[in-house]
């Protein structure tokens, strides 16, 4: 479970979000949906232990998030791939470390690039994929990992269109079967809605939480499945005016 | 405009060398004391490739360089890792390198020979004088592009330094780190020339003095003209084992 209480987040000179409180269930997905510039990546930064609350307390399963030390899987804006490695080995590398610290979940690779829609790209140098690619193969190595604990900064903003609802799929499936609790980042009302279980809608900076949507509870086509006809429903669709609005 | 396409920028600019001194040694007629001709000078080249002690002139330079330049790089890549690891080191350590950095080497010359006189050792030491500063700064700068620009593997996979260095630094700044050996190795080069201008008892600056006695201007030219063909065969070479090392580099 990952706990804000009270707390003030940003950096010494500049508060990105003020008297910012709450909790996120274990196995829960919400996304953090806001203007760019809002504060939503500080967010993350403070559950990674980037940076500690200017106030009040972040924790992460009762222990401060800047001392928690089980590995997070987590998706950085600029990919950060490690270009002398291929895709299949970049994805092994994360999924190593994390089964160093207690994880006990080993997914196959060919898996995953199945999922990331990179089937028979893993032995692909960085240097050779496309933007999109790179994004699916950042996401890839994230899913490999056996972190309880997701952190997705606009993971999904440079997949390819065509690809990006049967990622969202697949995804989505994946990180529910493993109970994994993940923190999304996004602009995109589309990928909002879909992942989430709760959507938090933050003002422009210095943010404040505007809204909580509750897809689960308000939308019922939601919570019984999140499968591709979700996406032309009625219930989708007012879902995602809601956050337009 | 399709035949200018096909001459490589590197033929014109050799050809421009040549012509400038075709035209100071026929037209302007500069005295071949001074300034050989093209043909003088390549026909002593080529009478010196059969003469033993051009080879062990060549040979002699180019060990000793060799072995210079491994052992700077073998105390100046260990020190510079050790510098992106810790701070305190690396200010202490960065004092004497500058200090060293902007030292001219060759003041150095008379020293090296007092103490070990005018054998291999002396030189060896002008050369690694001459490169291990110069390389630590560099290596210095190419490993710390690599610093934080990775930083979810700090964050996400809670890696320490150490671990960052070995598994990030290290490999993702080698292609850099050739590049940088390959400017030092020119540096190299040029010292042990001017070590070996100074007093040696074989090797190519010393070639170039023993020409100098007899006036041989021609002699003193060929031998240049070796020094600049190793240097660019080395260029190629390092360049050569980064293209195959480091296909993801480029």
């Amino acid at each position: 479970m990952i706990k804000f209480e009270n707390t003030d987040l940003g950096y010494p000179s500049f508060t990105a979000l003020e008297d910012f409180s709450c909790t996120i269930a274990r196995g829960e997905i919400v996304t953090f949906f806001g203007p760019s510039g809002c504060g939503k990546s500080t967010v993350i930064k403070n559950i990674l232990g980037i940076l500690r609350p200017l106030k009040g307390t972040a924790t992460i399963d009762g222990n401060n998030a800047a001392d928690y030390q089980k590995k997070i899987a987590y998706t950085p804006q600029d990919n950060q791939l490690l270009p002398w490695l291929n895709v299949r080995d970049n994805i092994t590398l994360w999924q190593k470390e994390s089964l160093l610290t207690g994880g006990d979940k080993t997914f196959e690779i060919d898996k995953i690039l199945e999922m990331v829609q990179l089937n028979g790209r893993g032995d692909a140098m960085i240097n050779e994929l496309s933007g999109g690619m790179a994004r699916r193969t950042a996401l890839g190595r994230c899913m490999a990992t056996s972190s309880s604990v997701m952190c997705l900064d606009e993971a999904l903003v440079a997949v390819e269109r065509k690809f990006r609802r049967k990622v969202m799929i697949g995804l989505r499936n994946h990180l529910k079967q493993n109970d994994i609790t993940t923190v999304i980042i996004s602009h995109d009302y589309e990928e909002a809605v879909f992942m989430s279980d709760r959507v938090f809608v933050l003002s422009p900076s210095p943010a404040v939480i505007l809204n909580v949507l509750d897809i689960n509870q308000d939308f019922k086509i939601l919570k019984t499945k999140r499968t591709s006809d979700v996406f032309e429903s009625t219930d989708f669709i007012t879902a995602c005016k809601s956050l337009i609005g | 405009m399709q035949f200018k396409n096909k001459i490589s920028p590197a033929y014109i600019s050799i050809g421009l060398v040549f012509l400038l001194w075709f035209v100071m040694t026929t037209i302007v007629g500069v005295k071949p004391m001074f300034l050989p001709s093209i043909g003088a000078t390549f026909s002593r080249l080529f009478e010196s490739l059969f003469l033993a002690e051009f080879w062990k002139d060549v040979f002699s330079s180019w060990w000793r360089v060799l072995l210079a330049f491994v052992i700077s790089f073998l105390v100046a890549y260990p020190l510079t890792i050790y510098s992106v690891i810790n701070e305190r080191f690396r200010e202490g350590l960065f004092v004497v390198v500058e200090f060293f950095r902007y030292l001219p080497v060759p003041v150095f010359i008379p020293l090296t020979i007092l103490w070990f006189g005018i054998g291999d050792m002396s030189k060896i030491v002008i050369v690694f004088l001459g490169t291990f500063a110069q390389m630590i700064p560099m290596f210095y700068n190419s490993s710390q592009l690599m610093n934080n620009k990775f930083d979810a593997f700090a964050s996400a996979l809670k890696w320490d330094t150490s671990k960052y260095v070995r598994k990030i630094v290290i490999p993702g700044s080698l292609p850099n780190i050739v590049d940088d050996s390959r400017i030092c190795f020119g540096w190299a080069w040029t010292y042990l020339i001017i070590a070996e201008l100074l007093g040696a008892e074989n090797g190519i600056g010393y070639a170039i003095v023993r020409a100098q006695r007899y006036l041989a201007t021609d002699k003193i030219f060929a031998f240049i003209i070796v020094i600049g063909l190793i240097g660019i065969f080395m260029d190629r070479l390092f360049i050569f084992f980064k293209k195959r090392l480091f296909k993801w580099s480029i």
